[in-house]
């Protein structure tokens, strides 16, 4: 047990991640922008990502605590530090995780030869989702016990988790439909490798003073683990196991291969453009669902249990048992309680839609050297607007507010530098840069650049990056 | 070719960012350090009888005893991390007579390893007399309670005044136990 909460400790500090994409969006010379805006502009005939290497994305961070709140060596002791950061965490408080990579991905320009205003894009991915709330109350039951905590409920509710494993294909169409409008959307075919989630717990374990005793225990449980792909690798483990839940479930990487639980989803998104100078854009991303049937294995734990303790000595009507026999039944009754019942139920569950939008303002034209003028022709080499990200999670959903200053430094080299208000942090400066040689394209992307003075005391850090291949429009 | 360059500039830039990013002074393996002190109180065995009730069978004087088989003390958990036990009586006694419980910690056969007793004294006039006890085990002590699996209780009328079916007084007894634990990463 002390190990398994030593390694939950460590997982919790140093693995948390965040799935706003603040720097990617918007940025239209990286191709991968359509995936967080399928109806972004589009400004180039066609692209093929470097296979594997086209979109490497993650990032880590949590709502309230960052590793160095707990590992500092500034001589304090450990837990002293621990005890303040529980103390500190509430439990909204979350850890997250995104990984993202991208296997291939391309696009191409498509419609008549004078007017190509729409664009075809398509890309397989593979993704790691895990979202974990902080479970206060029964980390306070940890370090305190109940004893100092008569009268305070711990609440099953705090307990709340998600992680998924899962590959995405995707196809999706562009269109400009005028200088103003442009729109586009993204169809998405899910496969999850596996699934854990325990999202719906309710109930609380509450110590009292008692009518009859000192006090009294209660446990009220309606508690429930999913799961998905996952007990056929325990049971595979199992080498005494002949028993094959899994049957016509593959392997790993079949199960990437559209052999695993199957789902559907869409992006939308669109481009409106004011004027010369202002557009605003929205998208909604991964509004859809997985249904879970291939190797599913659920717990539920469900029923009530009172302990006021034991009335011996006195057998009667009102006490018809010796002592022990209570204490027998009692036991049986707490052990059967927390049995819980395995089922093979299927579930459906929504992908966390994510929203995006923004308000942009470009400005700044090239200034010529030969007659110390300003361009006429040729986009504005500045930009600067205000983001709104919001994703669901499965307590609520979660925001992040950035404000962005965009910068054509030269033909082919661009920079996007943000300023992120989100639950990690409210001074998150990220900084991207695109760059392109020729066709070759090259991103970078990172997000909390103050942290990286002492990257151990960053809530959350991001890292972006990719290679692509652009055939880019002549003008 | 000023292209080039600026590219090559902002991209080192960025690489040179992550490359010296900067740690404090920070040390993973405080976690080796850690120590939970939880405290768990839970019930115990709890009755209310009135007088007529220690009215004795036969001439004998009364007694009661009952049992219970636990293997509470004998799990891992609670071998490796138990600390400190007590045991905490609250008794009202209202009943004119002193009463006498013997909490016996007893191995599967049923031998002692510890004894305790909480001696009740008669109440005059049936005044209720309220009464906190706590007994404590450590060290030594608690490892011969950890050792035990039988916990046997013994309820004795002591000397005095003759109880009748008319005889006014109740005897109540509460209590808990509170298990001090020290769970530590060895």
């Amino acid at each position: 047990m002390q190990k398994l909460f030593y390694y939950t400790l460590v997982l919790f500090s140093c693995i948390c991640f965040s799935q706003n994409k603040q720097l990617l969006y918007g940025f239209t010379e990286i191709p991968q922008s359509l995936l967080s805006n399928p109806g972004a502009k589009v400004n180039n005939k066609g692209y093929f990502g470097i296979p594997l290497l086209s979109h490497i994305h993650a990032n880590v961070g949590s709502s309230g605590v960052s590793a160095f709140d707990l590992f500092a060596d500034n001589g304090v002791n450990f837990n002293v530090k621990l005890r303040n950061v529980v103390d500190n965490l509430r439990s909204i408080d979350f850890f997250t995780a995104t990984q993202q990579l991208e296997v291939f991905s391309g696009g191409i320009q498509l419609g008549p030869a004078y007017n190509k205003n729409q664009y075809l894009s398509f890309g397989f991915y593979q993704e790691t989702d895990f979202i974990s709330y902080f479970p206060k109350d029964f980390a306070i039951l940890a370090l305190e016990g109940n004893q100092p905590n008569i009268g305070r409920p711990f609440e099953f509710d705090q307990v709340s988790f998600d992680a998924e494993l899962l590959s995405v294909l995707h196809v999706g169409y562009n269109k400009r439909v005028n200088e103003k409008f442009t729109y586009g959307i993204r169809g998405k075919i899910y496969s999850s490798v596996a699934n854990i989630n325990s999202t719906r717990n309710e109930g609380r374990f509450i110590t009292t003073p008692s009518d009859v005793n000192t006090l009294q225990q209660v446990f009220d449980l309606d508690l429930e683990v999913r799961t998905s792909g996952i007990a056929g690798f325990i049971d595979d483990d199992d080498e005494d196991d002949g028993d094959s839940d899994t049957e016509g479930f593959g392997d790993v990487g079949s199960r990437f291969l559209f052999g695993g639980n199957l789902g559907l989803g869409v992006d939308l998104g669109f481009t409106y453009q004011k004027n010369d100078q202002w557009y605003f854009d929205a998208s909604i991303l991964d509004f859809g669902f997985i249904t879970y049937t291939k190797d599913v294995e659920n717990y539920e734990i469900e029923g009530n249990f009172v302990f006021e303790g034991i009335d011996p000595f006195f057998i009667g009507e009102t006490n018809p048992q010796t002592a022990n026999e209570v204490w027998t039944a009692i036991s049986e009754d707490f052990e059967a309680l927390f049995d819980p019942d395995t089922t093979q139920t299927k579930y459906t569950k929504l992908r966390p839609v994510k929203l995006n939008t923004s308000l942009n303002y470009a400005f700044g034209k090239k200034v010529l050297k030969e007659c110390n003028c300003v361009a006429e022709e040729g986009d504005y080499l500045n930009r600067v607007g205000g983001q709104l990200y919001a994703i669901a999670r499965p307590r609520g959903p979660q925001l992040a507010l950035s404000a962005y200053y965009y910068r054509r430094i030269a033909k082919g080299l661009s920079a996007k530098a943000t300023y992120t208000i989100d639950p990690f942090s409210s001074t998150n400066v990220g900084l991207g840069v695109s760059a392109q040689l020729g066709g070759f394209n090259m991103y970078l992307l990172t997000d909390n650049l103050l942290a990286y003075r002492n990257i151990y005391d960053a809530q959350s850090v991001s890292l972006q990056l990719g290679f692509n291949y652009i055939f880019r429009n002549e003008n | 070719m000023i292209t080039i360059k600026r590219t090559f500039k902002t991209s080192l830039s960025i690489l040179l960012l992550f490359v010296f990013s900067c740690t404090e002074p920070t040390d993973f393996s405080q976690s080796e350090d850690l120590e939970l002190l939880p405290v768990v109180e839970t019930s115990l065995i709890f009755f209310e009888e009135d007088a007529p009730a220690f009215i004795p069978p036969t001439s004998d004087d009364f007694s009661v005893s009952d049992r219970i088989e636990i293997e509470f003390f004998n799990d891992e958990f609670v071998q490796d991390n138990l600390i400190r036990a007590d045991f905490v009586f609250d008794i009202e006694n209202s009943i004119n007579r002193d009463f006498r419980l013997t909490v016996t910690f007893a191995d599967a056969l049923g031998m002692p390893l510890e004894i305790f007793f909480v001696e009740v004294p008669a109440s005059t006039g049936n005044q209720n007399v309220p009464l906190n006890i706590i007994q404590t085990y450590e060290g030594e002590a608690l490892d011969r309670v950890k050792q035990s699996l039988v916990l046997q209780f013994d309820l004795e009328l002591l000397s005095g005044e003759t109880l009748t079916e008319d005889s006014p007084g109740t005897l109540s007894l509460r209590s808990s136990g509170i298990f001090s634990l020290m769970i530590d990463t060895n």
